[in-house]
């Protein structure tokens, strides 16, 4: 354990578009000076996957973004070998680099971040949409940071050593320093319990009760975006959708608009030129609600139920 | 050497373990790094948070951690002021806080007052435990001898701060199921010629001299195939949750073709596409369009209500000697305990060439191994 730590404190402040709760940057500096991999979770529009920038912003180092597809593989993340193009140049008796596999090995983003063991953030996002045996192949990738490149050759150690500057076993130079590693997720998928234990948890709710932190996270977002916007407006919005949310939350609704269409919807007010008090919890307008609801049945009910307490 | 937990965290991770929460070595070690960093310091509740973010990965556990801290003695603010007081010293004193460890970790040790491990029931305050008798808990009872389904019943201990606590567990959970349905293969190539058959290729290369184009050959995929029948009748109520367990992780498996189809009590002319019963099919249709397939049956074959319905007992023998004309294996799942398949229709199918199977972890791996084809 070096004396001075790699990364400095995070406080979740610092970044110019990025405001995180108090709770939420004690975990990331647990999970930095702990060297686990960080798992956050939370509503679609939280701002889980911003988090990772914000962290790479505010510690002033650099960021690693893998999304993950559905097809991906664990090995994916790693590195990739280019069989077809090494069949293609084994067509040409001349051509005596196809002898070898290790010219058509790639280190892929997270095999980079593991060999430079400079300090970094890598974000891996949404590893939920991935296979289920996804999590548990990149368990022990994320315990040791080292890993094998499979498709290499025992024989072309040395070789790749000397040509590339890693062998088989790619490991962090000594001294080095583990990249902070971010994993988002869904709950699309149930995660592995063993891969849940390696990792620390942490959880983005929307800071309903939190008025004064939800205007702070409007404006550093429109800060960043050039648009001066008057703090009426932006309170008024943010008190709307507050209430906008609790009713959702009675309404039963699948989607509750979150951070993202609060920013969002505070960008088309000011567009329309709207008023703070012009707005209304029970007239929404058609674009208010494509802003903020995004599935049918939640417009729907919202809907039915507004035009219900009208008629009363 | 690094120093122990201090009694509070030591004795919250006892009590993790005691209710079953995989905690290791590492999350002790981790916890014991994570206050010589000094987190968790400033107050109970940051210690609690630390506690959570280091040890809880669901809602129960972190049940459990704040169940802990709640029944806490609070501390004596006499005495914590004076530590307080003594650790500002020490801070005074010495220019690096680093350089002594034992302060940082001295203070939780502190707080909790004497450093004892608390003993949850007896230290609670007088006025604490009076809000507390009011209130109750109640807790779906696992069925006990001689009861079928669940029933609730009032914990005889009230619960702390949280009442109607009812966690239900389920019997395997989706990805569970999901690896178990992996399990069943049954591994062909099969369709389009996407794959390059290296062997092949390099013989076709050694014939010629000259590589034309590589030979490709099918992918290597799952032809096992599966039809599920669940039995959705109000004596599976209990059960809804793992039929949609089921449901949920059959698309998971990587199955060629699996199918979910629901009946009540026992599957008659006609099978239903939803566990409400509605979209029929007729039973021939789906089991021409699954035939070769292997079946799984879901259904407590009269074993919840407990006794013999004979006419119901021969239509389903009926059925399983139809299905067997279909299906070349076919498995009986039975959530009921085992004793009490007895003197019901389950006891005569139990008896009979299909296997029935309780629903539990080890039979629900027998059971894929015989959809398998190993019986």
């Amino acid at each position: 354990m070096p004396d001075t730590p790699a990364y400095a404190d995070f406080t979740g402040k610092r970044s110019a578009h990025y405001v995180a709760a108090p709770h939420t940057a004690t975990i990331v500096n647990l999970a930095i000076r702990l060297g686990r991999p960080l798992l956050v979770e939370g509503e679609a529009g939280c701002g889980k996957t911003r988090l990772a920038s914000a962290i790479a912003e505010e510690l002033g180092v650099g960021l690693t973004v893998m999304t993950v597809k559905s097809t991906s593989q664990a090995k994916d993340l790693l590195y990739r070998f280019d069989a077809l193009r090494r069949l293609q140049d084994a067509q040409d008796p001349a051509n005596t680099s196809a002898r070898q596999v290790f010219p058509y090995i790639e280190l892929e983003p997270l095999g980079h971040a593991i060999r430079e063991g400079q300090p970094q953030v890598v974000l891996i996002d949404e590893v939920d949409k991935a296979d289920i045996d996804f999590p548990n192949d990149l368990l022990d990738v994320l315990d040791r940071f080292e890993f094998d490149i499979e498709d290499l050759p025992r024989t072309e150690d040395d070789a790749c050593r000397a040509a590339r500057g890693h062998g088989r076993h790619v490991a962090g130079p000594e001294g080095g320093v583990r990249p902070i590693v971010l994993i988002t997720s869904n709950r699309e998928k149930q995660l592995p319990e063993p891969f849940l234990r390696r990792c620390l948890y942490v959880q983005l709710d929307f800071p309903a009760n939190d008025p004064a932190m939800l205007a702070e996270i409007v404006r550093k977002n429109l800060a960043a975006r050039a648009e001066t916007i008057s703090d009426e407006l932006i309170t008024g919005a943010v008190e709307r959708l507050c209430r906008i949310r609790e009713r959702g939350r009675e309404l039963g609704m699948q989607k509750l608009p979150a951070t993202s269409e609060l920013v969002d919807w505070v960008r088309v007010l000011h567009w329309q030129g709207r008023k703070a008090e012009a707005m209304s919890v029970d007239a929404l307008d058609a674009v208010d609600q494509a802003v903020l609801f995004k599935i049918r049945q939640d417009i729907e009910r919202y809907r039915a139920r507004t035009d219900a307490e009208a008629g009363r | 050497m690094t120093h122990p937990l201090p009694p509070l965290l030591l004795g919250l991770f006892r009590e993790l373990k005691a209710n079953g929460v995989p905690v290791g070595i590492r999350d002790y070690l981790d916890g014991i790094e994570a206050l010589r960093l000094g987190f968790g310091q400033d107050s109970r509740a940051a210690l609690r948070d630390l506690a959570i973010a280091l040890w809880s990965r669901s809602d129960e556990e972190r049940r459990v951690i704040n169940r802990w801290f709640d029944v806490l003695p609070a501390p004596d603010d006499a005495l914590a002021a004076t530590i307080d007081d003594q650790l500002d010293r020490l801070d005074t004193t010495a220019s690096e806080p680093t350089g002594a460890p034992t302060a940082p970790t001295a203070r939780p040790t502190a707080q909790p007052g004497a450093g004892t491990t608390p003993a949850p029931a007896t230290s609670l305050s007088p006025e604490a435990t009076a809000t507390q008798a009011e209130r109750a808990r109640v807790s779906f009872a696992a069925a006990r001898e001689g009861s079928g389904l669940p029933i609730p019943r009032l914990a005889s201990a009230p619960a702390i701060d949280e009442d109607y606590v009812l966690t239900p567990q389920p019997l395997v959970s989706p990805r569970d199921m999901a690896v178990l349905w992996r399990r069943y293969r049954r591994s062909t190539r099969h369709g389009p010629r996407t794959e390059m058959d290296l062997a092949a290729t390099l013989r076709e290369r050694c014939r010629r001299g000259l590589l034309c184009r590589p030979v490709c050959r099918p992918h290597r995929s799952n032809s096992a195939r599966l039809l599920i029948l669940a039995d959705a009748s109000p004596s599976m109520d209990p059960w809804r949750p793992f039929l949609a367990t089921l449901a949920e992780s059959l698309p998971l498996g990587r199955l060629a073709r699996a199918e979910v189809r629901y009946f009540s009590n026992q599957p008659r002319r006609q099978l239903y596409a939803t566990p409400g019963l509605t979209e029929p099919e007729t039973r021939d249709d789906v089991l021409r369009r699954h035939a070769g397939a292997a079946l799984l049956v879901v259904s407590d074959a009269g074993s919840a209500r407990g006794a013999l319905n004979r006419r119901r007992a021969l239509q389903t023998a009926d059925f399983l000697n139809e299905a067997r004309r279909h299906f070349p294996a076919t498995v009986w799942l039975n959530p009921m305990p085992k004793r009490r398949w007895a003197g019901t229709t389950a006891g005569l199918i139990a008896d009979g060439p299909v296997p029935m199977l309780p629903v539990d972890a080890p039979h629900l791996l027998r059971a894929i191994d015989i959809l398998r084809g190993n019986k």
